[in-house]
C-alpha cells in the first residue's frame, strides 16, 4: 500500500490478526485433517484384517463341510454295508436251517422208498413201519416250513461254524 | 477167504429212523451193521472193534464228537480203513479242509439207496462179492 506521496504504508494491525487467526485455522484444519486421514486409515487396516479373517474362517468352514460331508458318505456306506451284512446273514441262517432240518427227513423219504423199491417182496408189516417212517418224515418237512414262516419268531442258534434258526425254541402261532 | 465172511460196517448217524434205514440198506448188501447214535458211542464201537471193521460211514453234524473228529480219531489208528464222511450242508465241507484227514467219499444228503451201495461196493475189496442192485 502506498498513499499519495509514494510512501508505503504498514498494513493495520487488524488485517495482521486476521491473516494470523487464518493461519492458526489453517494449520488446526490440516492436523485435523492428517488426524482423519490417519483415522481412516487405521481403519481402512482394521477392516482388511477382518477381512482376512472372515477369509480364514470361511475356509476353515469350507474344510469342516467337505469332512462332514465325508463323514456322512462313510456313515451312508458303512450302513449299506451292514444293512447288506445283516440281510446275508439272514438269508444264511435260513438256508443252513432248510439244509440241515429238511435234508434229514429228506433223506428218510429218499431211503424209505428206495427199501420199497428195491424189496418188492418187503413183508406187509415192513411195507407199514417204511411208510410211517415217510411220514413222520414229511410231518417234520411241514413243521419245519410252518416255523420258518413265522422267522420273526426265530433265534439263531450255533451250528458248528454257522449260524441256523433254533426252531425247538421257535413259539409258532399257527393261523386258524 | 474174504468171501466167506461178510462186511463189517460202523455207521454213526443221530437220526433213528435214518440209521435203521441205512442198516436195512446195507443188509440188503450182506453187510453187518455196528450202529451208533452219537460219534462218542462210534468212537467206543470203533476201540472194541477197530481190528475187524472194514468200513466207517458217519453223518458229520452229531452229538458228542462230530463225524470229521471221529474219522481223525480212526484214521490216526488205521490210515487204510474207508470212512464215508455224509452231510446234509456242503458247507460242513469246510471242516474238512482244516482237518488232518481226508475222508475217501462225501454222502450229500438227501441220497438213494443205489448211489450208497455204488460207493460201499467201490471202497471193499471186490473179494466180499456184494449183490447188485
Amino acid at each position: 500500500m502506498s498513499n499519495r506521496a509514494g510512501k508505503a504504508q504498514e498494513p493495520p494491525s487488524q488485517l495482521l490478526s486476521q491473516i494470523e487467526q487464518l493461519k492458526r485455522e489453517l494449520r488446526e484444519m490440516r492436523e485435523e485433517l492428517e488426524d482423519t486421514t490417519r483415522g481412516t486409515l487405521a481403519l481402512y487396516n482394521e477392516i482388511e484384517n477382518k477381512n482376512a479373517e472372515l477369509k480364514q474362517q470361511q475356509l476353515q468352514l469350507e474344510e469342516k463341510n467337505t469332512e462332514l460331508q465325508k463323514a456322512l458318505e462313510n456313515l451312508r456306506t458303512s450302513e449299506e454295508a451292514r444293512l447288506r451284512a445283516a440281510r446275508t446273514a439272514a438269508i444264511g441262517n435260513i438256508v443252513v436251517t432248510y439244509n440241515h432240518e429238511i435234508n434229514n427227513p429228506l433223506a428218510i423219504i429218499t431211503a424209505s422208498l428206495d427199501l420199497l423199491k428195491l424189496t418188492p417182496d418187503l413183508p406187509d408189516e415192513e411195507r407199514r413201519k417204511q411208510f410211517a417212517k415217510i411220514e413222520r418224515a414229511a410231518d417234520r418237512v411241514k413243521d419245519v416250513i410252518t416255523k420258518i414262516k413265522q422267522y420273526e419268531n426265530l433265534l439263531p442258534k450255533s451250528y458248528i461254524n454257522w449260524d441256523m434258526l433254533d426252531l425247538e425254541s421257535a413259539k409258532v402261532h399257527y393261523k386258524k | 477167504m474174504l468171501g466167506a465172511r461178510k462186511p463189517i460196517v460202523l455207521i454213526a448217524e443221530d437220526e433213528p429212523d435214518l440209521l435203521d434205514l441205512y442198516r436195512q440198506g446195507l443188509e440188503m448188501l450182506g453187510a453187518v451193521v455196528l450202529k451208533a447214535e452219537d460219534g462218542d458211542s462210534a468212537w467206543s464201537l470203533f476201540q472194541q472193534n477197530g481190528d475187524t471193521i472194514d468200513l466207517v460211514i458217519s453223518d458229520i453234524f452229531m452229538p458228542g464228537i462230530n463225524g470229521v473228529q471221529l474219522m481223525n480219531r480212526i484214521k490216526e489208528k488205521n490210515p487204510g480203513l474207508p470212512v464215508f464222511l455224509v452231510t446234509g450242508y456242503a458247507h460242513l465241507r469246510t471242516l474238512v479242509e482244516e482237518s488232518a484227514y481226508e475222508p475217501d467219499a462225501y454222502l450229500e444228503k438227501p441220497f438213494n439207496l443205489r448211489d450208497l451201495f455204488r460207493r460201499v461196493k467201490q471202497a471193499l475189496p471186490p473179494e466180499f462179492d456184494l449183490p447188485e442192485y
